[in-house]
């Protein structure tokens, strides 16, 4: 989710794209940070500034897993803390009357033998739902439904949506990379074109700022000839 | 004598951290390679992330635009203001021809004949050469275009516009 350094592009996360495709009474303030889980995120103090600037009307869109519940790293968070952890982040939101949006961990790429999307998060995206659930937060389900955005390519075609280079290909990685949890430009955009989708869903007013179709001569006369 | 030491080892030290001489690459060309506004993305030109991949001393200056062909991008003004700020050392990347070959009637106000593309290409090269900028010439990017056995095609006349490119960049060395 998080803005990557120059130095690591390709590799994009989603809330990159996402913040160019809302008009301009909307600005997105992404404080997502690689390796993060809730547990480190709030002892690293990224949070607390959030709380602090946070205002009536804003929107609050949380999406960890990734790094807490890998049991092996130090950014482990135990599943009743995540679970904590994400309650307190939705209900700080809401005493301060700012929209929160519950996302489960977005898909990692990982296929069986017989070609079917493994679930990388099955624990601790269930943890997300139940907290959305229980306190009555908008979910937006992104393990699911980007596990079906995976299905549909299929094994090769998804690799495209990664950070994967050959060796040689990208200045930044001249050893290559097999990088099956991270974006590329085009992973990060199919992963927020689905987010925006979900937006408009669970909460309409923000979807109703989201970018329409431009009608100005430009767009409309073209129709792929400008070249 | 222990002046004149002291000296050239200052010389020699600020000659080693000095940082390379700054340059700009600027790129000509086409709707493949301009830059494009938020509100057309995804819409992107190549141009748009190469220009992430130099470090400090380069600054990447895209001016391609949409739509033009070496004929307009001249007949527009966008060249002579260019020619007007290359240093020594800069770079001219040039690519055209999606819009050069276009000979459809409904595109006759980019189409450019073979003969007048390859003058153009001359005239990039000559005036980026007379300011000691180095010009690089690119063949058009492929359009996505296979034929019934899963063969990528070559569109007909880009084939016209790449050998238009190249005999030229034999002829001269590049």
């Amino acid at each position: 989710m998080s803005v990557k350094a120059i130095s690591a592009y390709p590799e994009t996360g989603w809330g990159m794209p996402f913040s160019n495709f809302f008009d301009g009474s909307v600005k997105i303030d992404n404080r997502a940070k690689n390796g993060r889980s809730t547990k480190t995120f709030i002892a690293e103090g990224l949070w607390q500034p959030v709380a602090n600037n946070m205002k009536k009307g804003d929107y609050l869109i949380i999406q960890f897993g990734h790094n807490d519940e890998i049991n092996t790293k130090a950014s482990y968070t135990t599943e009743s803390d995540f679970r904590n952890n994400l309650t307190r982040f939705a209900t700080e939101a809401k005493s301060k009357d700012v929209k929160p949006v519950l996302i489960t961990p977005v898909t990692r790429r990982k296929f069986d033998t017989s070609g079917k999307v493994v679930d990388t998060h099955i624990v601790y995206a269930q943890i997300v739902r139940d907290v959305a659930a229980k306190n009555n937060i908008p979910l937006i389900d992104l393990d699911s439904i980007s596990m079906k955005y995976l299905q549909k390519l299929g094994p090769e075609q998804s690799k495209l949506l990664f950070n994967r280079l050959l060796p040689g290909e990208n200045p930044n990685y001249p050893q290559g990379k097999e990088d099956d949890t991270h974006f590329s430009e085009l992973g990060a955009r199919k992963i927020a074109e689905l987010v925006l989708a979900q937006i408009r869903i669970v909460q309409p007013d923000l979807g109703a700022r989201i970018v329409k179709e431009k009608t100005s001569p430009l767009n409309n006369g073209m129709n792929g000839n400008e070249n | 004598m222990k002046i004149r030491e002291i000296f050239t080892g200052s010389f020699l030290l600020i000659a080693t951290v000095l940082p390379a001489k700054h340059i700009n690459v600027y790129m000509i060309g086409d709707s493949t390679m301009c830059l494009y506004d938020t509100d057309r993305l995804p819409l992107t030109g190549w141009g748009m992330p190469f220009a992430d991949y130099f470090d400090s001393s380069v600054t990447i200056k895209d001016e391609a635009k949409g739509g033009r062909s070496t004929r307009t991008f001249l007949s527009e003004n966008h060249w002579a203001p260019i020619v007007d700020s290359l240093h020594a050392g800069d770079y001219v990347l040039i690519q055209f021809g999606h819009n050069d070959e276009a000979n459809e009637p409904q595109f006759a106000d980019r189409y450019t004949p073979l003969a007048d593309y390859r003058k153009n290409l001359v005239k990039f090269i000559t005036e980026s050469r007379s300011k000691n900028a180095i010009p690089v010439l690119i063949t058009p990017v492929t359009r996505r275009n296979f034929d019934k056995n899963g063969q990528i095609k070559e569109t007909p006349s880009s084939i016209q516009s790449c050998k238009g490119s190249w005999r030229f960049s034999e002829s001269t060395g590049y």
